[in-house]
């Protein structure tokens, strides 16, 4: 038997954790990168010794996985545990699930690693037409622009990496403010420059899918769970559907949708008056929503017990757990080894 | 020899929610909830009705409690998991005892269908990411395309663990993507790339993190 195996972890991360890590990934002040570097710099002893709190390690996640619940979210982020000496032993064996200590931080390893940043870079070129197309198929662009437009995500992609490898050599988090403000220069920099591209009106439309970006994730869900069935999701209902998430969702400061704050209730009962969606896509949307109402119950429950042990909880917590039922069940010594 | 790693606050923490009935009730909901996605297909093809559906489903919710229950025996310590050799026994106990009730209720041949459908879930996910990603296009996937895909990643994955993600897996991507040209439209190919990518990119990351590690 093979000995690699290959782990789900759930974890939870607080609302203000998953926020400031999301706010992270968007833009809504300007500074000078110049300025954000000097300022990196002067952090970078507190940062250290924040670093070294243990604790924390523990509640690092992979923050670019797919979060999924409203109001906090718990994280599906995937590991990997694997056996150290490549045998599998027999059934009498332990398995052990270990949280990773490496000195290679799992966010920064793209970023700084050229094969993994190439590697990265090559899925954005793929990925655009799945991720940017229900826009372009809105903006019903020349090819020409099309092209410019991606060109331009894709050096904002890069930009987005080179600060993510700052931070890593800074030793800085990614919420660390210096960050935060290179990250800002470079949406602004986006912003002017997409802008200019598309003009005021196919720009304000562009604007508005960025900012809901993050709602595309629910609509591709919901697309991939009845596509099987005879009334498959269409654009234009995805379109309505997204008009509905994007009204019932929190936005921050800069219009950004703030991420895992859609009310879900109310989404769920403007679609079912709307009569937009097919009996299928209603029910899939359901069952959805069904899903982000117990991952909140999830997080608040372990919120409470975390307050009951040792007060209230900073950061996220990567719950480890074998998945249930597995058909065969896990046998050998499986230990998440150190990463270097 | 290594130390014994010391137990932290985070350990007690977890320990505690492992433990805790009610997570673990909510957890169980979960993979209630997923199954009504991801078993959809099989119960348009056995025809179930409602109240079969809703009974499979509370089978795979009790099942899950019982192997979640099962796994709070768990020793936690320096941040990691260790599940005795009693406690892997057990789990076996509640898998056997699962697929028992399934049969008893739905007959051996729907317990077949079902581990059929279960063998295939990592190969069936690619196909449900291609279908939302190009739903929008003039080629959404169908579901004759999304089952000959299966047929052919199947075809071109060597036999391993149910369950166990592609990227641990020694897909022969080429293949794969040579033998979905008659099958895929392009904008389903270019989303076949992706998935390809992506899958290669995390083998990568993780080799990188964990250079020890025999995949």
């Amino acid at each position: 038997m093979s000995p690699g195996f290959r782990f789900a972890w759930i974890g939870t991360v607080l609302v203000l954790a998953v926020a400031v890590a999301m706010i992270v990934r968007e833009v809504w002040q300007t500074e000078s990168a110049a300025a954000a570097l000097k300022l990196a710099t002067q952090r970078r002893e507190w940062a250290r010794d924040r670093l070294k709190m243990a604790e924390q390690r523990l509640t690092r996640a992979e923050r670019d996985r797919k979060t999924a619940a409203a109001g906090v979210s718990v994280m599906a982020a995937s590991t990997t545990a694997t056996t150290t000496d490549g045998t599998a032993t027999s059934a009498a064996g332990t398995m052990t699930l270990r949280v990773r200590d490496g000195k290679i931080r799992p966010e920064v390893a793209v970023a700084t690693d050229p094969a993994l940043r190439a590697l990265h870079l090559q899925v954005f070129d793929e990925e655009f037409a799945g991720i940017w197309g229900s826009l372009l198929q809105r903006l019903n662009l020349p090819e020409a622009k099309v092209a410019a437009l991606k060109a331009l995500l894709r050096a904002h992609e890069e930009r987005r990496l080179d600060v993510t490898a700052v931070a890593g050599e800074q030793q800085l988090e990614l919420n660390d403010p210096a960050i935060q403000k290179m990250r800002s220069a470079d949406g602004a920099l986006l912003a002017k420059q997409t802008l200019e591209l598309l003009g005021p009106d196919d720009g304000k439309i562009y604007q508005q899918f960025r900012r809901d970006l993050s709602l595309q994730g629910v609509i591709t869900d919901l697309a991939a769970a009845n596509f099987q069935t005879s009334t498959p999701l269409t654009f234009a209902e995805s379109q309505q559907l997204l008009t509905i998430l994007s009204a019932n969702s929190e936005r921050m400061s800069n219009g950004f949708v703030r991420p895992n704050a859609v009310n879900w209730e109310s989404a769920l009962a403007q679609v079912e008056r709307s009569g937009a969606l097919s009996p299928a896509s209603v029910e899939a949307f359901r069952r959805l929503v069904a899903d982000q109402q117990v991952h909140r119950q999830i997080s608040q429950r372990w919120n409470e017990i975390g307050t009951t042990l040792g007060g209230s909880i900073t950061g996220g917590l990567m719950l480890p757990n074998f998945p249930a039922l597995q058909p065969k069940p896990w046998t050998g010594a499986a230990t998440i080894p150190k990463a270097h | 020899m290594a130390a014994e790693p010391a137990e932290t606050t985070g350990d007690q923490f977890t320990r505690a929610l492992l433990n805790d009935p009610e997570s673990i009730r909510l957890r169980a909901q979960l993979y209630r909830l997923e199954a009504g996605r991801k078993y959809s297909a099989l119960y348009r093809q056995l025809g179930w009705s409602a109240a079969q559906i809703a009974q499979f489903e509370t089978i795979i919710e009790a099942a899950a409690t019982e192997d979640l229950r099962q796994q709070g025996g768990a020793q936690i310590k320096g941040g990691a998991m260790t599940l005795s050799p009693e406690i892997a026994a057990q789990l076996e106990r509640v898998r056997a005892e699962f697929e028992s009730r399934l049969r008893a209720a739905f007959g051996d041949a729907a317990l077949q269908r079902f581990l059929a459908v279960e063998r295939t879930s990592a190969t069936r996910a690619v196909a449900e990411e291609i279908a939302g990603r190009v739903y929008f296009t003039a080629t959404p996937l169908t579901a004759g395309q999304a089952a000959e895909l299966v047929r052919i990643l199947d075809a071109n994955t060597p036999p391993s663990d149910p369950g166990r993600t592609l990227a641990d897996r020694e897909v022969d991507w080429e293949h794969v993507l040579a033998q979905s040209q008659g099958v895929l439209a392009p904008a389903q190919l270019t989303a076949l790339r992706a998935i390809r990518l992506k899958v290669e990119l995390e083998a990568k990351r993780f080799a990188l993190l964990f250079p020890e590690a025999k995949r």
